[in-house]
Parts: structure tokens; C-alpha cells; sequence
């Protein structure tokens, strides 16, 4: 599954081209910008991230504040999504839990990101008994279901944003940890890399700036795409009552809150959800043009 | 073959060393003290104290790894911290209303995953193409709770059709034959009560099998695809056969090693569904039971269930291989890697 | 007549436009004979036997002219009336003897599916049938080879299965569309004595596609130069390799490696085919032909008789001012 095809310079036969990330990165951007879907998606992200910075100051009631006179109310011009059982403004609860979201999912692929390029680069890049070892324990992770893990993880840590980060990151070390092995091992043989370690470069070296720069865009379709199921593992976890401590304002939780009173106030559980689904999809659809622009072969 | 599954058993050693090893340090050395959490805030330290040494938390650490594992191996994991009866008791109450749901999605997700598949790639770029390809991009966007609760509010609260919750009314007795209530109530030849399950099956079964059902699809056109442009595709229809069976016969049976992969791979995912799924539908299996467990700290439950489920998985991807086998006549394991 | 194909277009609708494949093209094949059809790769000889077969697939459309096969027009029969004549009357062999036999299906069974389809014949009889047609394509030990999966055979044995196929159910037209292409050369002889030896024993005729004109000088009765979707030129074999007269086929038979020759190199037509939805106006070959001339580039000219040969047609300024009505 991992076998990404990574566009390597190519026609270097005598000399040793490198071809800039960069220029991969412009020719991406052509493709995508015919992809409307693509761009759909790109257009909803910027929008959520406009939202999750300006968010806190255009909502139109305090989040946070209870009242308890309103609580329960259906949608309507005053409270456009109605209020919960705390009389919260269900709207302005959504709007702010917008930071939330796109914070923990950004931050819970960048975490992972970041160690599974270590564990991926030290395996691919070594090989033998270290490769095994790390690709083992990177298969033992795989051999339970993502949620159980993260599940688990936060029975460990506990409630909290930052936890919930790091159990959400960590269930998708492995993923990214086989991407970039398997990047490695296909890059590692080429010329270029060759004639950099005859010139003398260290390891460390070479990984970072004859490696790396050269799997970057099969890594960014991965972390786009790895947003979007970020962002569903926190609204579950929310959803279970393991992520956020109360009152904060987080999607999942939203739901997970009042979720026995789905036959009762069916308003309060569709906006929360709308919200979630709206963001997974934006990143979803923004990845996948992103994949198609990298390979268009992928494209069916 | 024989010896090619006893080596892949022996591997699969390792792994669940593993699996066990993360999950106990997990809840043991990492997480906070359960005993406050399960005898109660007013606790005195004496009783905290007493509770932990009857429990075996006060031992050396590795002896508890020791001991955790010894009498894992025996299919003993001890006992729930609340009901002290035996974690294997709990879980086996629980654990047929999870497969019932689980193979009732596989069996959607796969039927109509394939045929979603089949005749998006047979008619590619026409109207059921372009719904497929909606429908498998909303089922891996849309978060799993979401669909259920909105499946209850438009099934239950709305139309009043199926019941939002339960395995059961409890108007019908069941009886515990193998604890799949679709296969017991047929036993007993009692389909009133049949139906009855059937009913509540279907909104968290249906729930479940969406994201399965959307991969599945997705798989299936875009290996049919491949497949269809092959040159004995051709030569089947040179043949004479009819579509159907050039379809069918040549393009299918050679597009399933891919679409047996994902539905093997996602069983694992099922299983990780059904934690949210059995909450949002009060479906009284493990899934819901392991949430309950972790806000009250249970731990020798979590413990149990994340093994047996990592078991299943790996068991799982073993079966899917052997099934190539037998799918593919070109895979020989064993005398290849000789 | 068996097969007599009058003025057949196919063409193909693509994003970039219109690719006439096959223009206005007319050939036929009579009982016992063997036709080829030559070009470079594009010339649109695949997709006319494809035609014949009724096997043209979207975006792809026959849209013109007659497939008279027995007298009755194949292009006026419905799908379910084709699949009767499609493997039972007319088969087809293909290029790729690799890939087009079915991966995950044993030999006899794909065998069987034929026999099966087109005739009375029960299980068992169908199997003896097709152990018997693998004889006659000379496979050692057929009865064990029905039971082996295409990958346990070489590339030869695969094209002859493909060959026992194609005849299993006594075709009276045979479409082998680069049999031997991808074969080495020894199998290759093999595989076109085994055709025209077929060919002499039950009288079938055979379409033989390629784009090598060493294959048609052994083989072949007659053949037609077909380039860029149209015939150039129409000979019996012989006096085509004797006096070839389009310049396309001059290049062809200037291009067969002889190893009785002593040449430096060897001969190449010079450029390249032309980009099929952009096709030049004029004649499609005037830009790599040696004997272009002004009017070459402006008019295209039409596929006149040669005088004092019988059947023989050529499509070139050199022997007739004759130029195309265009549709």
C-alpha cells in the first residue's frame, strides 16, 4: 500500500540532476487548479482556518455562557442553531470549536508526522536489524483497530486537549513511519544520493537534504489527508467523553453531551456533526486532488 | 501451505508479545492509580492500600507483567475491579451482540460494496458512477455517530420505523444458544423474535458498515477498472460469452485479490467502529462496554479486550493470505520463498 | 465471397477529438485464403478487425459502410446474434499471448467455455475437444496440460492454446492480429506454419494483421497497406513484393532485415506518424514520403486501379491524378 511512487529526476543518466521540490510543488498547484473538487475543498479549509482565528470574536453570544431560561431552544433568528441544555448558543459553540478542531487535527499529524519521519528515515535509511526492529513494533501498533488505541492512550494520560493530541498522533505514527522507509529505500539507490556520500556528507545529513526534500510531496498528500482523519478521531474521542475537560467547546463532545437526547432535541446534535463532517470532507477532497495532481496515474 | 501457515502462527507470537507489552505499560505503569477512581473519592488511604495489594498492584512490576501474561496465555485475565467476576465472564456476556453487529455490517459492506463497485466500473462516468463515487467520498467523511444519530433521528424519530436502541424488546426472551440473537431466535423457530432482532440490527448494523462499505466500493471499481482493460477481457468477449459473463467470470474473479485485502484490513477498522457505534446505539457489546470500563478505570477489562481484538486482527490478515491462495493459482507460499 | 467488407469507417471520440481509426476502408477474404493487413502501429489494422469482430467498445463507433459475412451485414445483427458468431464462426487470435488468456482459469476450462457456449456438447465431450484441439496445435501431452494455469506455459505454447481456442469450434474466418509479434523467431515460423497448415487442412480463411512484412511474405495470398486509417495500396503478395509502388510500402519492404544483405544500417522511414485527430490535409504520408510533391501536400489522392493487374490498387500522385472525393 505504501509503494507511493515518488517522480525522481529522471533521464539522469552521466551527471546527477536533482530536480527542485519546489517546481514538483508548481506543477502540483497546475493540476490542482483544474480539480474543482480539489478546489471546493481548498476553499472550505481556508474559510474553517479564517474562522478558527477570527472565530472567538464574531460569535454572536458568549459560548460559554449558561442560561438557563433558554436552554433547549430550536433554531430560529435569535439563536440560528438553537441552544443546548445549557442555553448555550449552539451556533457560537460551533463557530469557536472550529479552533478546536483544526488545532488537535493539525497538531496530532504534525506530531506524528514528525516521529514517524524519524522512526521511517532511521529503518529506511540504516536497514537490517534496526529497520526490523522498528518496522515491528510499527506492525504491532497497526495490529490494533486506531480508535482502541487511542482509546486506550487517553485512559492513560487522561482528559485534555494536549493529551488527546498525542493519542491521536500516535495511532498514526506507523502509517507515515512505512511512507517514508518505503520512500527511503526507493530514493536511497539513486546517483544522487550515491555521489553525496562519496562527497562525504553525514547520514543525518543526507536524510535531511538529499532524502527528504525529495519524498515531501508524497508526505504532504499523506499529512492533508491525515487532517481530515485527525480531525474524526478527536470528534470521537470527544464523542466518548475522553477528549476535552467541560465546558470547552469541541465538536465531538458537543454531540457526545447530549447524544441520549437524540429523540428529544434533534437540533442540538445535527450542527455539531454538519461542522465535523464539512471539515473531514474539505481535507478529504483537498488530498485527494492533491494525490491526483502528484501521480496522475492514481487518477481513475 | 501447512508449513507456511505454522511459521505465520509463529510470527504472530511476537506481535501479540508486543501488543501486550504496550498495553500494559500503558495502563499500569502510565496510567494514574485506579484505586481512587473505583472505590470512590471518600476512600481512606488504608482501603486504597488493602484494595491495591488484593489486587496485585503493589507487586514488583515486571512480576505483574509476569503474571498478567502467564495467566493470559491461559485465557484468564483476571477480574473486573467492580463486578469481581472474571474479565472472560464479562466479556464473553458481551461479546456475541459485537460479532452479530460486526459480520452483519462485513456482509452489507462486501454485497453491496462489490456491487457498488461492479457497475460503477462497468458503466464508468454515468449517473450510478458519479453517485458511487459521492457515496464512498461522504462514507469516509462523515463521522460514524453522526450517520447513526442521524440514522435515528430520520428512522426513529421521524419515520418510527426501527427501534433506536437495545438488541431486543424486552418482551422477547432469548435463549443464549450461540448469542447471536438472529441465529438463537431461528433455533427456536421463533421469528417473531427474529424479526424483532433483525429490526434492531439494522440502524447500528447499517451504521457500521458505511465507512467498510465505502472503501469496499472504491476498491472494488478501481480494481474492476484495471481489470476490464485487460487483454483476456477481450479475448473472453471474442469468445462469444456473454457480458455477464465476461463481467462475472473474467473481470470480477480476477479484481477480488485487492477488494479480499480491504475487507480483511477492514475488519480491524469494523471492530474500532463498533466502540462508537454500540455507544451511540446502547448496543450492549464490548465496544460500549470498553468505553464504560475506561471512565471507570477498569483496567483488567481494557487490557483483555484490546488483546483479544489485536488477536483477531492478526488472525484476520492470515486468513486473507491464505484466501489469495486459493484465489490466485499464481501465489504458492511456501515453495516460492524455498 | 465469405467476408467482403465495403467502405467500413470506425471512429473514435476522444477529449481531443475525432480519431477516424478506420476510413473508408474495403477488403475481402475469400474460403481457404489468407489476407493480411499491414501497417505501422496507428494505422488503424487492429481496430478494423476489431470491427469485423463487433468488438469496437466506447468511445469507439463503427459508423459506416458493410460487413457482409455469408452475404448478411454483421453491422445490422444485435449483440446477442454477434456473440453467436463471435468464437463459433469468426474468432480472433491476439498479440499478447501473455496476457489474454485469463490468469486464475485453468487451460481447458477456458478451453471449455468456448466449446461450451457454441455447442451441444456436455462437460466431458467439450473436454475431449479441447484436448484434441490442443493436439492439433501440436501441444505435447494435452491431457495434462488442460489442467495448467496459463503462467505454467511459455509464450509459444500460450499462442498456440490461444490458436486451439480460435478453433475449437471449426471458425470459418480466422482474425490473427500479430500472432507472432511478441514471439521469438523460431516459435514464430512455428506458429505461421501451424496457421497456414490449419488453413490447408480445413479450409478456413484467415485475416492475418501485422506490421511485418517479412510474416506476409511467407504467409500470405494478398494483402492491403493499410496507413493513418486508410489503404495505400492492394496487392497479391507476389507482384507486391516485386514492384511494391506506394512509397509507404516501398519503406515497409526496405525495412525487412535481410541476413543475406550486407547493409550498414538498417532502413528506417524517415518522421513519424501524423497526430491522429490532427491529421494534415492532403496526402497523410506526403510529409516522411521521398517522392512528395506540391500537390501531395494540398490534395489526397484516391485509390485508383493499377491497369493490367488484377485487384491491385494504390493510393499515390506517382501513377494517378485521380484525387479523393472527401465526404
Amino acid at each position: 500500500m505504501a509503494k507511493k511512487k515518488v517522480v525522481l529526476a529522471e533521464g539522469a543518466e552521466s551527471e546527477v540532476v536533482i530536480e527542485k521540490p519546489e517546481s514538483r510543488l508548481k506543477s502540483m498547484w497546475d493540476a490542482l487548479k483544474k480539480n474543482k473538487a480539489a478546489l471546493f475543498g481548498m476553499f472550505v479549509i481556508i474559510f474553517l482556518i479564517i474562522i478558527a482565528i477570527i472565530g472567538p470574536y464574531i460569535t454572536p453570544y458568549d459560548p460559554y455562557k449558561n442560561s438557563m431560561a433558554e436552554a433547549n431552544q430550536t433554531p430560529s433568528a435569535v439563536h440560528w442553531f438553537g441552544t443546548d441544555t445549557l442555553g448555550r448558543d449552539i451556533f457560537s459553540r460551533v463557530i469557536v470549536g472550529t479552533r478546536i478542531s483544526l488545532f488537535v487535527g493539525i497538531a496530532a499529524v504534525a506530531f506524528s508526522l514528525v516521529l514517524g519521519t524519524i522512526f521511517g528515515s532511521i529503518a529506511g535509511y540504516f536497514g537490517g536489524k534496526i529497520d526490523a526492529f522498528i518496522m515491528r513494533i510499527m506492525d504491532i501498533m497497526l495490529s490494533i483497530p486506531s480508535i482502541l488505541l487511542a482509546v486506550t492512550l487517553m485512559a492513560a494520560l487522561g482528559k485534555g486537549l494536549d493529551k488527546a493530541i498525542i493519542a491521536i498522533g500516535v495511532v498514526s505514527i506507523p502509517e507515515y513511519a512505512r511512507i517514508i522507509r518505503s520512500s527511503i529505500l526507493s530514493v536511497k539507490e539513486n546517483d544522487y544520493v550515491a555521489a553525496a556520500k562519496v562527497l562525504g556528507n553525514s547520514d543525518g545529513r543526507i536524510i535531511l537534504h538529499h532524502i527528504l526534500p525529495n519524498v515531501l510531496s508524497s508526505i504532504v498528500v499523506r499529512a492533508t489527508l491525515g487532517i481530515s482523519t485527525a480531525i474524526l478521531d478527536t470528534a470521537a474521542l470527544g464523542f466518548l467523553g475522553l477528549g476535552v475537560q467541560p465546558p470547552t467547546a469541541e465538536w465531538g463532545d458537543m454531540l457526545g453531551r447530549v447524544r441520549s437526547m437524540v429523540l428529544v432535541y434533534p437540533h442540538e446534535l445535527i450542527f455539531p456533526g454538519l461542522a465535523i463532517t464539512l471539515a473531514v470532507l474539505a481535507f478529504n477532497l483537498f488530498g485527494d486532488g492533491l494525490r491526483d495532481a502528484l501521480d496522475p496515474k492514481s487518477r481513475s | 501451505m501447512v508449513k507456511y501457515i505454522l511459521k505465520r502462527l509463529l510470527m504472530l507470537i511476537p506481535v501479540l508479545i508486543g501488543v501486550s507489552l504496550i498495553v500494559f505499560v500503558l495502563l499500569r505503569v502510565a496510567a494514574p492509580d485506579p484505586a481512587p477512581v473505583v472505590l470512590g473519592e471518600h476512600a481512606t488511604e488504608e482501603s486504597m492500600e488493602a484494595w491495591r495489594e488484593v489486587n496485585g498492584l503493589n507487586d514488583n512490576i515486571v512480576k505483574q507483567y509476569v503474571d498478567f501474561i502467564v495467566n493470559a496465555v491461559q485465557g484468564d485475565f483476571g477480574e473486573s475491579y467492580y463486578t469481581n467476576t472474571s474479565v472472560m465472564q464479562e466479556i464473553g456476556a458481551r461479546f456475541p451482540a459485537t460479532i452479530e453487529i460486526a459480520i452483519f455490517a462485513i456482509i452489507v459492506a462486501s454485497i453491496f460494496g462489490i456491487l457498488i463497485g461492479v457497475v460503477a466500473a462497468v458503466k464508468k462516468n454515468s449517473i450510478v458512477d458519479n453517485a458511487s463515487m459521492v457515496l464512498s467520498l461522504v462514507g469516509v467523511s462523515i463521522p460514524i455517530f453522526w450517520l447513526g444519530i442521524l440514522l435515528i433521528i430520520l428512522f426513529t424519530k421521524v419515520l418510527g420505523w426501527l427501534p433506536a436502541s437495545g438488541r431486543i424488546d424486552v418482551t422477547f426472551s432469548v435463549n443464549d444458544i450461540t448469542g447471536l440473537y438472529l441465529v438463537d431466535t431461528l433455533i427456536a423457530g421463533d421469528f417473531a423474535a427474529f424479526k424483532n432482532a433483525l429490526w434492531h440490527l439494522i440502524l447500528p448494523g447499517m451504521t457500521l458498515a458505511l465507512y467498510t462499505l465505502a472503501i469496499i466500493s472504491r476498491m472494488t471499481r478501481s480494481s474492476m477498472l484495471d481489470t476490464l482493460n485487460q487483454d483476456y477481457i477481450r479475448t473472453a468477449r471474442s469468445k462469444g460469452l456473454s457480458e455477464g459473463k465476461v463481467i462475472i467470470k473474467h473481470g470480477l474473479r480476477n479484481a477480488l485479490m485487492p477488494i479480499v485485502t480491504v475487507i480483511g484490513l477492514q475488519l480491524g477498522s469494523l471492530l474500532g467502529g463498533a466502540v462508537l457505534t454500540e455507544t451511540v446505539f446502547a448496543w450492549p457489546g464490548i465496544g460500549s462496554y470498553t468505553v464504560e470500563c475506561i471512565n471507570k478505570s477498569d483496567f483488567p477489562v481494557i487490557q483483555a479486550v484490546v488483546l483479544i481484538i489485536a488477536t483477531i486482527f492478526v488472525f484476520m490478515n492470515l486468513i486473507v493470505d491464505i484466501i489469495y491462495a486459493f484465489l490466485d493459482p499464481r501465489i504458492k507460499y511456501g515453495r516460492k520463498e524455498a | 465471397m465469405l467476408l467482403d467488407v465495403k467502405n467500413l469507417s470506425t471512429e473514435f471520440y476522444v477529449k481531443r477529438g475525432t480519431v477516424k481509426a478506420v476510413n473508408d476502408v474495403s477488403f475481402n477474404v475469400d474460403k481457404g485464403e489468407i489476407l493480411a493487413i499491414v501497417g505501422e502501429s496507428g494505422s488503424g489494422k487492429s481496430v478494423t478487425s476489431l470491427s469485423v469482430m463487433g468488438l469496437v467498445r466506447d468511445p469507439g463507433k463503427v459508423t459506416k459502410g458493410e460487413i457482409l459475412f455469408n452475404g448478411e451485414d454483421l453491422k445490422t445483427k444485435s449483440q446477442k446474434e454477434m456473440r453467436k458468431i463471435r468464437g463459433d464462426k469468426i474468432s480472433m487470435i491476439f498479440q499478447e499471448p501473455m496476457t489474454s488468456l485469463n490468469p486464475v482459469q485453468r487451460i481447458g476450462d477456458q478451453l471449455c467455455e468456448s466449446i461450451l457456449t457454441h455447442t451441444d456438447m456436455n462437460k466431458k465431450q467439450a473436454l475431449e475437444r479441447a484436448i484434441e484441439m490442443l493436439r492439433v496445435v501440436g501441444i505435447p501431452s494435452p491431457e495434462q496440460r488442460v489442467k495448467d494455469y496459463p503462467h505454467q506455459m511459455s509464450g509459444g505454447m500460450r499462442q498456440r492454446v490461444m490458436i486451439a481456442m480460435g478453433l475449437c469450434c471449426d471458425p470459418e474466418l480466422l482474425i490473427a492480429d500479430e500472432p507472432t509479434t511478441v514471439l521469438d523467431v523460431t516459435i514464430q515460423a512455428q506458429i505461421l506454419d501451424l496457421i497456414k497448415r490449419l488453413r490447408d487442412d480445413i479450409g478456413m480463411a484467415v485475416i492475418l494483421i501485422t506490421h511485418d512484412l517479412g510474416v506476409v511474405a511467407e504467409t500470405a495470398d494478398r494483402v492491403v497497406v493499410m496507413y493513418c486509417g486508410r489503404v495505400v495500396e492492394q496487392a497479391d503478395v507476389k507482384s507486391l513484393f516485386k514492384k511494391p509502388m506506394h512509397p509507404y510500402t516501398k519503406g515497409l519492404i526496405e525495412s525487412i532485415p535481410r541476413l543475406n544483405e550486407d547493409r550498414e544500417r538498417l532502413f528506417m522511414i524517415k518522421g513519424m506518424v501524423p497526430d491522429p485527430t490532427r491529421l494534415p490535409k492532403g496526402c497523410l504520408f506526403a510529409d516522411r514520403c521521398e517522392n512528395c510533391m506540391e500537390k501531395c501536400k494540398e490534395k489526397l489522392p484516391a485509390l485508383t486501379d493499377v491497369p493490367g493487374e488484377e485487384w491491385r490498387k494504390v493510393r499515390c500522385f506517382l501513377y494517378s491524378d485521380e484525387v479523393e472525393v472527401d465526404e
